[in-house]
């Protein structure tokens, strides 16, 4: 079993009391992650499959989804949130038998975002939102942020492994008819099966978008001082 | 479950019941999150393209381009259709290029062999010319032979014998043999009679 996946540990301490305290006023103010309650985390998440942490991981990509469609602009600070409280009360407890460790995740980010939406930071967060302050500063004349995105994209497709950067570029290709008929040949050229095909696809955009969104992140801190550095990087 | 119903999730136009247990499955069904994942991927792509209209185009603008998370997104999108574009474009170059290039090498070689194929006729020619005038000298070699032995077997001629010229016959055969072909032959005779 991995007992410290890369950065997760680190991650639960950086949203320790200060960030539950900001969402969440109501927790304990004094409770921090603790080595042993992390690993206890990582087990119950993997509910008996040891998958050397990356069920944690998983589930935090989820969580991060989950507000991001509910319109959250804290998302990943979000996610910490709900893996935190999850963590403090299998610490408290012992074990959590109520539901599934995804059902009660899912139930803990429910109450998360009921929280955060009550006390407004919806509204206050997407006033701050870099993309909009950001697109208020393009309009302006300021800079250009079009330029970036494309220098960000090269890069991070340069970062791919060949066969997927090519994947990635033909798969997402095309508009309708075209688009289908070519996914039909592209899985036949790489030997997979359409749905094979279109989760392997699916995984390399996110993976493409996730690095688009650190480059940018980056740029954005060299080119407009005051804007904070993500959890992601 | 259809795609459709996702995409409805995703622009924000499902009933709470359906939210609700679509909010569930995408935090703890793996499966179900990358479907999910693919279903917006592609949602976004439409956007970008054009391709949505109506209501769902409505619901997109309004639910889905009110988080940063979606307006990141689309113009990750965006980007990745320019990049497309401009691949296909600087595809579509490099082709007509090489089909230029090729067309240029095609007509060189063309004209190569068509040189070649003149030559080894002209070659073939010639070679059978040279072939053709060994073959007479030969004859005529031998037909000097047989004239020059049956001269010696006769006596020669009270007129021969006064001019001590070579006999005609001897003349003949020097000029074919100096001028190859018959008719050549009968030319210079015909010029230089006094010799004869």
């Amino acid at each position: 079993m991995c007992h410290d996946p890369p950065g997760c540990y680190s991650l639960a301490l950086q949203s320790g009391p200060s960030k539950e305290s900001r969402i969440s006023p109501n927790l304990k103010r004094d409770w921090v992650p603790t080595r042993r309650a992390f690993d206890q985390l990582l087990v119950w998440l993997d509910d008996g499959v040891d998958s050397g942490g990356k069920g944690y991981l998983d589930m935090r990509r989820r969580l991060v989804r989950y507000f991001e469609r509910k319109r959250c602009v804290d998302a990943d600070d979000l996610a910490d949130d709900t893996l935190n409280r999850v963590m403090r009360r299998l610490e408290e407890e012992g074990a959590i038998t109520a539901a599934s460790p995804a059902q009660y995740c899912h139930i803990v980010a429910k109450f998360v975002l009921l929280e955060y939406v009550r006390q407004g930071a919806q509204a206050h967060a997407r006033r701050a939102a870099p993309a909009d302050w950001l697109q208020a500063v393009q309009t302006s004349g300021q800079t250009d942020s079009s330029q970036p995105l494309h220098d960000c994209l090269e890069r991070c497709l340069g970062e791919l492994e060949p066969d997927e950067a090519l994947l990635i570029l033909e798969y997402y290709q095309g508009e309708q008819r075209a688009k289908i008929e070519r996914r039909r040949r592209l899985a036949a050229e790489f030997g997979l099966s359409p749905n094979a095909l279109s989760i392997r696809a699916c995984r390399i955009r996110d993976k493409l978008e996730a690095c688009i969104n650190q480059c940018r992140g980056r740029r954005d801190r060299e080119t407009i001082p005051g804007i904070p550095p993500s959890r992601d990087e | 479950m259809r795609d459709e119903l996702l995409v409805r999730y995703l622009v924000g136009t499902t009933t709470d019941q359906e939210t609700e247990t679509l909010d569930e499955m995408s935090i703890a069904d793996e499966a179900f999150a990358v479907r999910l994942r693919a279903v917006e991927h592609d949602l976004v792509d439409a956007y970008v393209n054009g391709e949505l209209a109506g209501d769902l185009l409505d619901s997109f603008t309004a639910h889905y381009l009110s988080s940063p998370a979606g307006l990141a997104k689309v113009d990750i999108a965006r980007a990745l259709r320019v990049h497309g574009r401009s691949r296909r474009t600087s595809e579509r170059t490099s082709h007509k290029w090489l089909l230029a290039v090729a067309a240029v090498l095609l007509a060189a070689v063309a004209t190569l062999v068509l040189d070649d194929v003149r030559l080894r006729r002209q070659a073939a020619g010639v070679r059978d010319l040279e072939a053709a005038l060994e073959q007479r000298s030969r004859e005529l070699q031998d037909t000097l032979a047989q004239q020059q032995a049956r001269a010696r077997e006769q006596p020669p001629s009270p007129l021969a014998r006064r001019s001590r010229s070579p006999p005609n016959v001897c003349c003949r055969s020097c000029c074919l043999l100096r001028h190859a072909t018959l008719d050549r032959c009968r030319r210079f005779r015909s010029q230089t009679p006094s010799t004869r």
